[in-house]
């Protein structure tokens, strides 16, 4: 029986386990450090009164980073991000393909919105997962893909009066 | 505007034609987001935001609030019907819920989960009611300096309560702060964290940050996992055996009802505690259930009392939780740093303003609250079979839907192209702190209070000067901050000595 505690958000944490784990956070812990390290220097040309409130957040969040950062070096080294950067170029990792997958599959939705518009860039992209990706039927992934966008259509422009964005080709024939 | 007035209407307002019906179809939703393993209550309030910009106040509220508050329910059915639980606050559900259906009382566990989520949820709602007039006394003594080190006092408790660790959780906390600060400063017009992106100089939007962070990360968990939601394959019982069954949980759940009362008294009491929520307190109530029982050795065996008490506590909760988030502007947990988000969408303001002007509007969300719940209550009894079915559902054909519906959630707000690359940014962010271990909770809170931070610390700086951490209430809230914090890592200082030794 399942006694774990709970994955609500409130206390949403879900550490996976092992080494993987552990790289996967001196990689993230890393790049997150790098980027308020460059906000920190940003908002050294700022004037006193703005940099005033950054700088109270800022001043514990670069120490609490360098403890973990620390913390993280002992566990792992830049030896174990190699390998899971390796690894998942190579396509070993399956999970780290999905969520890249997913991702690409998230950005061609983006692309299509900017390109042919939501409407029709939602229309190939939810036929496309469902019928190419998914392998669901011809008939369900038509059926799925026409209602879903039928009831986008009727909730935000009909009903809340909000246009979605036509596409660059349209609104360029316009 | 007096409590009574207020009362009168707030309760008009919730059960208006121009409302109700919001009411109604977000209770559903929640309800049936509730059953879907992996899409909480967070998902369902994220998903609902953007259309709040089109509704009145009392109509969002209800649409929301309505949908938080079934979502608890939904999630029960799921944690007895199939062991798993649709949302993190069940858990202590699977106990002694599945240990019922496999003695064959899955609906009557069913029956006695929704009405003690009722019960609990109507008890947290009336507390919350009888607290208002104590609150508006405590508001009175709140400006700017309270405000502030309040802030960094609730923060500080999300950090240290949460299940995480301490220094991630502070990490996040933080980081969520300093994206509040993204965007043109108020006072000196200068742009702050932009990068020269046009986009970001009104800042980040809230709607984009929760969608990428609660629902995009929820879809990747979706799409990883793959086949059906559940995995299970549990016999759907006869409509007429369910309904007897749902019938006699409910009736059993009234016969306990001073056992739903003090399970409900320890939600409400632990939602008022920022940084708790409602998994811990179920887990303390069915503890608690336990060992007032008189048939202690059947728990986890299938014992309804279990039932009782995790679902009672888990939804009184969140009256708990919403007299610090409407009194103060201090949301609790990352439900309350949403419907906190909703709020300012919606035109309101929280804290002294709200508690005693706008008291209708307090009331319109105990009473969304309450009928929520029972409507909740009422649904799942009659839907217990078609909804169980929702679990059968597989990711790959969930996925698209949602992504497509975030995406257009995420670009409604603006009419923004750049907001959707806003979502799925944050979604990466996370899912990764889902994956490594950093509170998305405490992110969104920092993030959500940070607007109220620096205008507190501003104000509190103009006002009385840099000491205003010397009057009596900051300083003693600075104080227990301080002990909180510094007892917490001393505390893990020594485990940590104290696992070297071993």
């Amino acid at each position: 029986m399942n006694t774990e505690p709970s994955r609500e958000s409130e206390t949403d944490v879900e550490p996976s386990t092992g080494n993987d784990r552990q790289a996967l956070e001196f990689l993230f812990i890393l790049i997150i450090g790098a980027i308020i390290l460059a906000a920190a220097i940003t908002s050294l040309s700022y004037d006193p009164t703005s940099a005033r409130a950054p700088w109270v957040v800022l001043a514990p969040l670069l120490l609490l980073i360098g403890i973990q950062i620390n913390r993280s070096r002992k566990l792992v080294g830049f030896g174990d991000i190699k390998r899971i950067v390796v690894e998942s170029l190579k396509g070993h990792r399956p999970v780290v393909l999905k969520v890249a997958s997913l991702i690409g599959w998230m950005i061609f939705l983006l692309g299509a919105i900017f390109l042919i518009g939501h409407y029709l860039g939602m229309l190939v992209f939810i036929f496309t997962l469902l019928h190419f990706k998914a392998k669901e039927s011809l008939r369900l992934s038509v059926i799925v893909t026409l209602v879903v966008t039928a009831v986008i259509f009727g909730l935000f422009d009909q009903l809340f009066g909000i246009e979605l964005y036509r596409g660059l080709i349209f609104r360029s024939i316009e | 505007m007096g409590i009574v007035d207020g009362l009168i209407s707030g309760l008009f307002q919730a059960l208006s034609p121009s409302v109700f019906p919001y009411l109604l179809v977000g209770s559903l939703f929640g309800l049936a987001i509730g059953v879907i393993p992996g899409l909480g209550g967070h998902f369902a309030m994220a998903m609902i935001i953007p259309f709040l910009y089109a509704m009145e106040p009392s109509a969002g509220i209800a649409f929301l609030l309505g949908a938080h508050a079934t979502v608890a329910q939904g999630g029960g059915l799921t944690a007895i019907l199939f062991s798993t639980p649709g949302t993190g606050q069940n858990a202590a559900t699977m106990l002694d819920g599945p240990a019922m259906r496999q003695n064959g009382e899955g609906a009557k566990a069913a029956g006695a989960a929704l009405t003690a989520c009722f019960l609990g949820a109507t008890f947290g709602a009336v507390v919350l009611a009888f607290l208002l007039p104590i609150l508006q006394r405590i508001v009175l003594f709140f400006g700017p300096p309270e405000i502030f080190v309040l802030a960094a006092l609730a923060l500080t408790f999300i950090a240290v309560l949460g299940k995480g660790d301490l220094v991630r959780s502070l990490i996040a906390a933080l980081a969520g702060l300093l994206l509040a600060m993204i965007g043109l400063d108020n006072v000196t017009n200068t742009e702050r964290f932009t990068f020269g992106m046009l986009e970001l100089r009104d800042g980040l939007e809230l709607v984009p940050v929760i969608l990428g962070l609660f629902a995009v990360a929820e879809v990747f968990d979706l799409w990883i996992k793959g086949g059906s939601l559940t995995g299970h394959n549990t016999e759907i019982m006869s409509a007429k055996e369910t309904q007897k069954q749902i019938f006699q949980g409910i009736k059993e759940t009234l016969k306990r009802w001073w056992l739903v009362m003090r399970c409900s008294a320890i939600g409400v009491t632990m939602g008022l505690i920022p940084g708790l929520g409602s998994a811990p307190a179920s887990f303390i109530a069915y503890g608690h259930a336990k060992q007032t029982s008189k048939t202690k050795e059947t728990f986890g065996k299938g014992n309804i009392e279990g039932v009782i008490g995790s679902e009672s506590a888990n939804d009184a909760v969140e009256g708990g939780a919403l007299a610090s988030t409407v009194a103060f502007g201090v949301p609790g947990s990352s439900s309350m740093a949403i419907l906190l988000s909703a709020l300012f969408i919606l035109g309101l303001e929280v804290g002294p303003t709200m508690i005693t002007q706008r008291v209708d509007v307090v009331f319109v969300m105990i009473f969304t609250i309450i009928v929520g719940n029972f409507i909740g209550m009422v649904g799942g009894m009659f839907l217990v079979n078609p909804l169980s079915r929702a679990t059968g559902l597989r990711s790959g054909l969930l996925v698209p839907i949602l992504v497509v519906i975030i995406f257009t959630g995420a670009y409604a707000v603006n009419l923004a192209w750049f907001d959707i690359l806003i979502a799925l940014l944050f979604g990466v962010v996370g899912y990764l702190m889902k994956e490594v271990g950093y509170s998305r909770a405490a992110l969104l809170i920092g993030f959500v209070l940070g607007f109220a931070v620096e205008k507190n610390l501003y104000l509190a700086i103009q006002l009385q000067g840099p000491y205003f951490i010397f009057q009596p209430i900051p300083l003693t809230l600075a104080l227990i901050t301080i002990a909180f914090l510094a007892y917490n890592v001393w505390d893990a200082w020594r485990h940590h000595k104290g696992l070297k030794q071993l």
